[in-house]
């Protein structure tokens, strides 16, 4: 399944190729700079995306660990996820994220 | 010629200092120079999901491609064994002579062994590197007796992993409570009873002796009561020493780790250092303990980055931790270390926040399956304002409101 990134300087990048079983660590994998501090683990919000508005209803909401981290992220917007917590599925195909800037805490 | 920066470790210090030198503009060479053979990877699940899952794959930092594409120049599996200041060169192990402009020295801590054991058995375990963890992971399955010596997070980990995959598992700590040296009484208290409702066999307050059998290995401990516990494996987690050889022969200031300030520079003006084998004293560590964790390692890193690469920002991050063992999502901010006062708010679900105070001031939220506690905490600690217990009890310990405030 692919994945289309834009990185902070807002490049586009599409990811395909990477077996990452989560947003986060197919990012990682294609070498993007995303710091995700804590490992997956939603501990910290420096794996913080916006998630484009045509895909933000097809993924499985914000749990209640992951909506307090987000507190902590800088510019926290609507559409607000950490990468760490949405898994890679096929209907999520096509899926489109923008690395937040900063880096949370 | 080129200049350079030599980064001596592997972890995570060594991978954020080199990044954020390349972020804020630094434009020399970046050689990492590290003993491992993975690139630079998560630590935290070596002790709990890596154990209990033999298909777990170890997690990079980042990938090779990102360091390729920031010039980041990673050698593993060497290892740096002399360092002269004077000429500003490095010597591996190979012979290899590496010179250098600015040195960083990410050389993190070694596990502590057991006093009187001069070998090093082969069922006994520490879990530091993934080196380590392999050799426990393939160990477990004909294990049936674990003794665990040493009741820290490590140890405490390694026990709600194992004793899930039905090992009959003993914890032995010398100390009179598990986590003495990281956590207060209350949240001690608090974790020795669900490592009892899961089974896990804790004896506190004692010291323990291994006795090594025929076959080269820990056969059965003894402790300082006279009682005998039998071990199949036995993992030791009794603390660390930084490893401070280098900083040593360039003569840098070490106290239980090398000195750095809040850029983390050491005593020598084109030295940095970071993470476990740092030691920093300022507002939220006025006793300059040695935080061997995440975010200290990656905060400091940062900031010596920064100052490498020109910049002039400062150390001024909260400690904050994390631990998961069972269902409980540990969580500390701040340290509460010297706390003269400490109010608990227990949920419904076996929740709870300890609150810490020294003077009247909230120093320290400890936090069990409590997010939401824990993150206004760490805001709040950071922030300019103090947090006294009047402002607690105004919300009636509600600490999220008070963000609002």
């Amino acid at each position: 399944m692919r994945i289309v990134v834009y990185d902070q300087g807002g490049a586009r990048v599409e990811i395909g190729d990477v077996a990452g079983q989560t947003l986060m660590s197919a990012i990682r994998d294609k070498g993007l700079n995303i710091t995700a501090q804590c490992g997956g683990c939603a501990a910290c919000a420096t794996c913080h995306v916006y998630v484009d508005d045509e895909w933000t209803s097809k993924l499985k909401p914000v749990g209640d660990v992951e909506d307090a981290m987000l507190d902590i992220a800088e510019e926290r917007q609507e559409n607000s996820r950490l990468s760490c917590q949405v898994k890679r599925t096929e209907d999520l195909d096509g899926l489109t994220v923008r690395l937040a800037p900063g880096s949370g805490f | 010629m080129r200049k350079r920066l030599l980064i001596v470790g592997g972890s995570y210090a060594a991978s954020e200092l080199a990044c954020q030198a390349r972020e804020n503009g630094y434009a020399e060479d970046i050689l990492i120079v590290s003993e491992e053979g993975d690139l630079p990877y998560h630590r935290p699940p070596l002790s709990k999901s890596y154990l209990k899952d033999a298909s777990e794959e170890l997690m990079p930092l980042r990938a090779e491609a990102f360091y390729r594409d920031k010039a980041i120049e990673v050698e593993l599996g060497a290892r740096v064994v002399a360092i002269d200041g004077r000429g500003n060169r490095a010597t591996l192990s190979n012979g290899v002579v590496i010179p250098f402009d600015t040195l960083a020295l990410a050389t993190g801590a070694r596990a502590r062994t057991l006093p009187g054991l001069d070998t090093c058995p082969g069922n006994m375990h520490c879990v530091r590197s993934v080196a380590d963890a392999r050799k426990l992971r393939s160990a477990i399955s004909g294990a049936e007796k674990v003794v665990i010596i040493g009741a820290g997070f490590m140890g405490l980990e390694v026990a709600s992993a194992l004793v899930r995959q039905n090992k009959h598992v003993t914890v032995v700590e010398a100390a009179d409570r598990v986590l003495a040296r990281a956590v207060s009484p209350e949240l001690s208290r608090l974790l020795s009873a669900i490592h009892a409702q899961n089974s896990v066999n804790l004896i506190t307050s004692r010291k323990v002796r291994p006795i090594i059998g025929h076959s080269g290995l820990i056969n059965r401990i003894e402790l300082d009561d006279g009682s005998i516990l039998q071990a199949d494996i036995v993992v030791v987690g009794v603390g660390s020493h930084p490893n401070l050889e280098l900083a040593q022969q360039l003569e840098l200031k070490v106290g239980n780790g090398i000195v750095v300030d809040d850029k983390s520079r050491t005593s020598r003006s084109n030295v940095f250092a970071a993470g476990d084998c740092a030691t920093f004293s300022g507002q939220f560590n006025l006793a300059g303990i040695r935080l061997e964790s995440v975010q200290n390692a990656i905060d400091q890193a940062r900031v010596a980055g920064n100052a490498i690469a020109g910049g002039d920002k400062v150390y001024h991050a909260v400690p904050w931790f994390w631990s998961d063992q069972y269902e409980s999502k540990i969580q500390i901010a701040g340290l509460s270390g010297g706390a003269t006062y400490s109010e608990s708010r227990h949920g419904e679900k076996s929740d709870v926040s300890v609150f810490h105070f020294r003077d009247d001031v909230c120093v320290s939220v400890e936090s069990v399956n409590r997010p939401r506690d824990h993150i206004a905490a760490r805001r709040l600690l950071a922030g300019s304002k103090e947090i006294t217990r009047r402002n607690l009890q105004e919300v009636d310990f509600n600490i999220s409101a008070l963000l609002k405030a």
